[in-house]
């Protein structure tokens, strides 16, 4: 914190107290996540964007994709059994946030806010008091939401701070009202691969954007081969190895305590590994291949087969990086100061004929997800196979910050961080960007994890309407067998899960 | 003396002025922008409104639609700026002769290009260098046959003349609709940059 009080920091601390009866969320005299200096540990939260834990060797994948990981994990507690929320970035990000599933926060479609009922209840408000946040994220979906919490962060970086080509519009010229700044030049007037809302002039923009990239592709060939990193939806591109040395200027310039949420575009699409890793895994491996599902678009298995390998070339190019900027938190310390939690908001599929993550499927590779935390002068490893959530890391955080659980949160602070493992609990997936954001949910992917079965509802898609699926995963953890019809577990999962969307539907129905 | 001289001075800049519209003409090739640009984004945006408001309030919606009529606006403007710079370049006898035909004119026909361009816009994309460098090269050398092309038509047909200036000056009533909704959505705009947070 800075030595002098400053106009901000005593409105915060004045917002703070008026606000403490209300949100019920003040640590008690002496919190137990206070060190014996009486401050916090600091929080960094590093994310990337659509990394598979199936694609990772740390969770027992044939190719060698996390080397670094592996190394981040003989000091952390490793969850096996981590599942996002969504199988895109804006819900599964927005229940990172709040704690909520999306049928909750509503953040359900690509561009969605999440709902003014929810968003009070964030992340951000409650480390308020404590910490000094600051956030920086590549996606600019997230840093939508992030805006949602402007009040709460002390530094809040733009998408585009470390790019190397390419800008956002909503940062230079609207960023007093950066969310329909977005809104309407971003993803309207200028937005990328559509006509464009600006008739003229936005030509005239991707011909210079064009131009620009193209000197820089030609600049770095020798170590972008395949072209330069994009930020997805925007024409942003990015060296990671630039953004990841801005990342480490900006962690080395924060006060104590703080709590910082990075989010990297890495390996999201488009799959662009740096040289060294380019071609790295050209050994002709596949796994067997799986039978197409009926809403997946039927993708080839060649091709399938060409994209995995581009994205766990891309994997171990961020697992590099994300080495460099451990390298540089044991060196200047900050590693025994700080608790680092790595994690991703989703996953990426190529199989059954889909690939990416634009699909209604929520197997497996979509949604498990990696989760690792490190705490200060964490020196042994920890496994936890126990189920949980991506909801479960805000309760997580609380036990860290020594803050007391509020009722709204949908998760349940995470065992290894004080929490407990709780068998028989459930874990909700949901995916419903086809649906109205305040509408009763018609059209939807939800998902009900619960030990080791897995229930999968195709709600109102035309083909494959009112459909179930049901998985054993500890028998069955490549989800060949569906055995819906036959299991009796399916129909107490379905009891359930009906239950669920009945009552989060009852709020919407008029 | 000092007279002489600064008449001298002068004579370069008077040129550019004998080359500058007049108010009505450049409300005249204004009024064409104003109608392409506006037209066209207003079009994308109701093309866009019924997934917007999937996920947003009709309140948001307005807000958005706000900040794209403001932006329609600065680039109504903008275009006009870059056009009437680029006239300056022409002999007087070529554009400022005739210069809401054969500005109109042009205007119309930039914007006509846009729009199709628009249609295919993942073509900008795909773009190597040499031809970022040798298209919009090759665009301005088609833009000055044009407007050889245009000022001479003009001259020789009264007929062409007659109709492309009627057809202008109907154009100007999309000024009095789109520039006050502009102006309205850029006070909107610039109060919500000035009062937010």
């Amino acid at each position: 914190m800075p030595n002098s009080l400053t106009r901000r920091d005593f409105l915060k601390i004045s917002a703070t107290f008026a606000l403490s009866p209300m949100l019920r969320v003040i640590p008690a005299p002496l919190p137990a996540g206070l060190s014996r200096a009486g401050t916090p540990p600091n929080v960094i939260m590093v994310l990337f964007d659509a990394l598979s834990a199936s694609n990772l060797s740390l969770y027992g994948y044939p190719r060698k994709t996390s080397p670094n990981l592996e190394r981040l994990a003989a000091r952390s507690t490793v969850y096996h059994n981590h599942h996002s929320a969504g199988n895109f970035t804006t819900p599964s990000t927005a229940s990172l946030f709040t704690s909520t599933y999306p049928w909750t926060h509503r953040a359900i479609n690509l561009s969605s806010l999440i709902s003014p009922l929810v968003a009070p209840n964030n992340l951000f408000r409650l480390l308020d008091p404590l910490y000094f946040q600051a956030a920086f994220a590549e996606n600019s979906f997230v840093d939508m939401l992030l805006f949602q919490f402007q009040e709460y962060l002390d530094l809040h970086e733009p998408v585009d701070r470390f790019s190397l080509v390419g800008h956002t519009f909503y940062d230079k010229l609207t960023r007093r009202d950066a969310i329909y700044g977005m809104k309407s030049l971003d993803q309207f007037l200028f937005k990328r691969e559509e006509a464009h809302g600006s008739l003229i002039l936005s030509i005239l923009n991707d011909l210079n954007t064009q131009f620009n990239l193209q000197i820089n592709t030609a600049r770095l060939k020798g170590v972008y081969p395949n072209g330069l990193p994009r930020l997805a939806n925007t024409d942003v591109y990015f060296a990671l190895s630039q953004v990841m040395d801005g990342v480490m200027d900006l962690l080395d310039s924060l006060p104590a305590p703080s709590f910082t949420y990075l989010h990297f575009m890495p390996p999201h699409a488009p799959y662009t590994p740096a040289l060294p890793f380019v071609g790295m895994f050209d050994d002709g491996w596949a796994p067997p291949p799986k039978k197409k599902h009926r809403l997946a678009p039927g993708v080839s298995e060649p091709r399938l087969n060409e994209l995995r390998q581009s994205y766990d070339e891309y994997v171990a190019n961020l697992d590099a990086e994300f080495g460099r900027l451990l390298d540089h938190l044991e060196q200047s310390g900050l590693l025994d100061t700080s608790y680092l939690i790595f994690t991703s908001d989703h996953g990426e599929l190529f199989e059954r004929g889909a690939s990416g993550h634009s699909t209604p499927l929520v197997f497996e590779p979509l949604i498990r997800v990696p989760l690792l935390i490190s705490a200060p002068g964490q020196r042994q490893r920890q496994d936890v196979h126990t189920l949980t959530s991506n909801v479960d890391i805000l309760p997580g955080l609380l036990k860290i910050a020594g803050l007391p659980l509020p009722d709204w949160c949908e998760g349940q602070p995470l065992p290894g961080l004080g929490g407990e493992s709780t068998p028989g609990r459930d874990v909700f997936v949901v995916e419903a960007k086809a649906n109205p954001a305040y509408e009763p949910l018609h059209k939807a992917t939800l998902a009900l994890i619960r030990d080791q079965y897995k229930l999968v509802h195709y709600l109102g898609y035309k083909s494959y309407s009112d459909a179930y699926e049901f998985y054993d995963l500890a028998n069955d953890p490549e989800e060949l067998q569906n055995i819906y019809p036959d299991h009796p577990a399916a129909r107490e999962l379905q009891v359930e899960l009906d239950r669920q969307l009945l009552r989060v539907n009852q709020r919407y129905t008029k | 003396m000092t007279i002489a001289v600064a008449k001298e001075d002068r004579l370069p800049l008077d040129s550019l002025k004998s080359r500058l519209p007049t108010r009505s003409e450049a409300l005249s090739v204004f009024s064409i922008f104003v109608f392409f640009v506006f037209s066209w984004t207003l079009y994308r945006a109701f093309w866009n409104v019924p997934s917007w408001l999937e996920y947003l309030t009709i309140w948001s919606v307005l807000i958005i639609i706000a900040y794209v009529l403001a932006f329609a606006l600065i680039e109504s403007v903008a275009l006009l700026a870059l056009l009437v710079f680029y006239s300056l370049f022409f002999p007087r006898k070529v554009f400022k002769a005739q210069y809401a035909l054969v500005g109109g004119s042009l205007a119309a026909l930039i914007c006509i290009g846009a729009f199709l361009l628009q249609r295919k816009i993942n073509l900008v994309y795909r773009l190597e260098l040499w031809q970022l460098l040798a298209y919009p090269l090759v665009g301005l050398l088609l833009s000055v046959l044009l407007v050889l092309l245009l000022a001479f038509l003009f001259e020789r047909s009264p007929l062409l003349s007659r109709l492309v200036s009627a057809g202008i000056e109907r154009m100007v009533i999309f000024v009095y609709i789109y520039v006050p909704l502009g102006t309205l959505a850029l006070l909107v705009v610039l109060v919500r940059n000035i009062i937010s947070y």
